[in-house]
């Protein structure tokens, strides 16, 4: 068996796997800051303060009459939970969106399906991060930056790492997605991804309809 | 060993250096990826970190780390995440020597309970008891499994080269 232990030890982690796990950890290891209580003195008047907007809000929404049809293009994403299965994001509703690592190079990202029965191009936007396409069993990921134009239904992955292969420390991010038929602009939604606080290796997203 | 309960910046570091290369010879013994490899390697000290486990000894902290890497493996070969995007492992160990990399290839090709039970006793060097433990597992199962797997690989190697 003396082959296969010198065969063994040329499986490793090289420097750049080392440097990138130490900075990770260290990452992960600072205690999130803990927010400042407000104290019951200052509670009374911030509640207030919140009363008022959401009425105001609700008012200047029930006001409006030119209220057009729901602008969502039937824009359908799916996201994959942890266990590999798709759901259906639905609006105002957080998803797990399963586990990824930056430098879990066997996936280039969290995969986002996203199907429309009306357009005939979706673009897609990443606040933070990068967009990336890809067809398994092909290696080759063809890397969008934080802008990509997909046909409907197909599949996108966002990855937290930048386009410098940098880790990038956002605990949340929007992904704008625009349905398109020919030039005109006929439905937008945005995803918002979050950093689980306690595993930073885990994700949830929560659509919103614009 | 000196405790380190607060995880230091040179306490990770350290970390890193004395395990991430065992750690990825036991996840591509289970998972025959180098990528998937690279992510059980950042899973184990992300749980290492999250646990702040204390150790008594150098010893204690390989032996708590292999446990964690095994079920980090064994918990990635269950995931139908893995299965639906990750199903291909490398094709040929990433070994530039070719007579090594056939022998670690055979090795491979054996069914993963015999692949670790062979890596702990002939890498990492355990007793068969040792690795009954780290593998919560009976000793007699790790020797039967250690008996078929040389069984397995000297009915497959040519020319000799089980020279053990």
């Amino acid at each position: 068996m003396n082959r296969y232990v010198e065969g063994m030890k040329e499986i490793k982690a090289d420097e750049e796997l080392k440097s990138s796990l130490i900075q990770s950890l260290q990452q992960s290891r600072t205690p999130q800051p803990r927010k400042k209580p407000i104290s019951k003195k200052a509670a009374l008047p911030v509640a207030a303060a919140c009363l008022l907007v959401v009425l105001a809000v609700f008012a200047a929404s029930s006001l409006r009459t030119d209220r057009g049809p729901a602008f969502s293009a039937g824009l359908v994403i799916h996201a994959y939970a942890d266990d590999g299965s798709a759901v259906e994001m639905k609006p105002n509703v957080e998803l797990p969106l399963g586990n990824y690592s930056p430098i879990m190079s066997s996936v280039p990202g969290l995969p986002l399906q996203i199907g429309s029965s009306e357009a005939d191009s979706i673009s897609v936007l990443a606040e933070h991060g990068t967009l990336a396409e890809w067809s398994p069993p092909a290696s080759k990921v063809i890397n969008k930056g934080s802008n990509a134009s997909i046909k409907p239904g197909e599949t996108l992955y966002w990855s937290p790492m930048s386009e410098a292969s940098e880790w990038e420390e956002n605990p949340s991010t929007l992904i704008t997605v625009i349905a398109y038929k020919g030039k005109k602009e006929i439905g937008r939604r945005q995803i918002e991804v979050r950093v689980n606080e306690d595993n930073p290796l885990y994700y949830t997203g929560v659509l919103f309809e614009n | 060993m000196e405790q380190e309960p607060n995880y230091t910046d040179p306490y990770l570091a350290g970390l890193v250096h004395r395990h991430a290369d065992m750690i990825m010879r036991i996840a591509y013994t289970y998972l025959k990826s180098t990528a998937d490899a690279q992510d059980i390697c950042q899973e184990v000290f992300l749980k290492v970190v999250k646990h702040r486990k204390t150790f008594e000894n150098a010893e204690h902290e390989k032996s708590w780390i292999i446990r964690v890497a095994v079920n980090c493996c064994k918990d990635a070969l269950r995931s139908p995440w893995r299965r639906l995007f990750s199903p291909f492992g490398d094709a040929m160990p990433p070994i530039a020597d070719k007579q090594n990399q056939e022998v670690v290839s055979l090795v491979m090709d054996l069914p993963k309970k015999y692949r670790i039970v062979l890596h702990l006793y002939y890498f990492e060097g355990y007793a068969t008891a040792e690795i009954a433990e780290l593998l919560q597992s009976k000793e007699a199962t790790v020797r039967t499994r250690l008996k078929r797997a040389r069984e397995m690989l000297k009915s497959n190697l040519i020319g000799g080269l089980a020279n053990e």
